[in-house]
């Protein structure tokens, strides 16, 4: 990437100018990584679903044993992702330990000393990114006269979510390290804006 | 003769040494057969190891709080390795190959750090129920 001197230079690194129509999705996808074809050495960085899907048994083995053999980096996003999900508990609720133990215990299992965070010049460009990519490939573009109330603020989550995905995908950029995540859809897409990103999906 | 010493040895079988941690002498602590200006030292030793590298300082910083570090360099050990892999391990670690000390104690503290993130992956910890959903 060329060096960013301001935030607009971080942002226009993908000019929107240049991305009028989605993309086409080539079958066959022989451009995409598989686990082995990783070289060792490098740490990996789990996307938010790494954990739950490991919490519940639902990792599959190989991604598991990837992940056990290499340095974790962790991402203050996705950290946040589970955070959320436990503050938003309602305490009175006779329920609420069962959900929020698990994710506590998780969160206490990660050192801060291990954890990432984006860089002013990542959010820049995670914007540009997501912008560009609710626009022309999630059709998350349309028009607020046309929609809604719960239509509106559907796309507006739906995109903020897409911004997460896009910190946590440069996130891991910047800190070399291979994003592992089974949301395939959105990653890949974004590896499309950066082919220099390393990114292993996987299926549940 | 110069160079590499010979492996053979004119000792009688039974006295052969084999590789080891070195034994304290009976009824002695560890550390008490440290004199006092070499256990200062080698306690500098281990905290400028620390500074040498963010991995190793996480390391001894886990195996100081778990008890596990005694802060000095009182055991002795004799081991054959991989020279390849004692080289490896000075480079990456930012060592010069000549200081096998600094790299052995690394290393030893980088193996034996506990990862709670790790023992929390192998184990998957308490599991949520299935209805379970990230709240964004």
């Amino acid at each position: 990437m060329k060096a960013a001197l301001n935030a607009a230079d971080a942002a226009w690194a993908h000019d929107p100018a240049a991305h009028g129509t989605a993309y086409r999705i080539e079958s066959g996808a022989s451009s995409i990584p598989e686990f082995t074809d990783m070289p060792p050495g490098i740490p990996v960085m789990p996307d938010t679903n790494v954990y739950i899907y490991r919490n519940q048994n639902k990792l599959p083995r190989h991604v598991a044993e990837f992940v056990l053999g290499r340095e974790t980096l962790h991402c203050g996003v996705a950290l946040a992702e589970i955070a959320i999900s436990a503050g938003i508990l309602d305490p009175s609720h006779p329920m609420t330990a069962l959900y929020s133990e698990p994710l506590r215990a998780l969160l206490a299992a990660i050192p801060l000393s291990d954890c990432r965070a984006p860089s002013p010049r990542a959010w820049a460009e995670a914007g540009m990114m997501s912008g560009i990519l609710a626009r022309t490939q999630l059709d998350l573009a349309k028009p607020r006269a046309g929609l809604s109330n719960d239509q509106r603020c559907c796309q507006e989550g739906r995109r903020r979510l897409l911004l997460n995905d896009a910190l946590i995908f440069l996130t891991a950029v910047e800190n070399a390290a291979v994003l592992v995540t089974a949301n395939a859809k959105d990653m890949n897409l974004m590896r499309r804006l950066r082919p220099d990103a390393k990114v292993l999906t996987f299926v549940v | 003769m110069s160079g590499i010493r010979p492996l053979k040895s004119n000792k009688p079988a039974t006295t052969k040494r084999t590789p080891g941690i070195a034994a304290p002498r009976k009824g002695i602590p560890a550390t008490k057969h440290v004199g006092e200006g070499e256990l200062i030292e080698s306690k500098q030793a281990l905290q400028k190891l620390a500074r040498r590298h963010p991995e190793i300082a996480r390391a001894l910083a886990a195996l100081t709080a778990n008890g596990a570090a005694a802060g000095v360099r009182s055991g002795k050990i004799s081991a054959r390795v991989d020279p390849g892999i004692l080289a490896a391990a000075a480079e990456r670690l930012g060592f010069a190959p000549t200081e096998v000390s600094d790299v052995v104690n690394a290393a030893l503290a980088i193996a034996a750090a506990p990862d709670s993130f790790k023992d929390w992956f192998r184990q998957g910890g308490k599991q949520l129920p299935e209805d379970f959903a990230l709240a964004i």
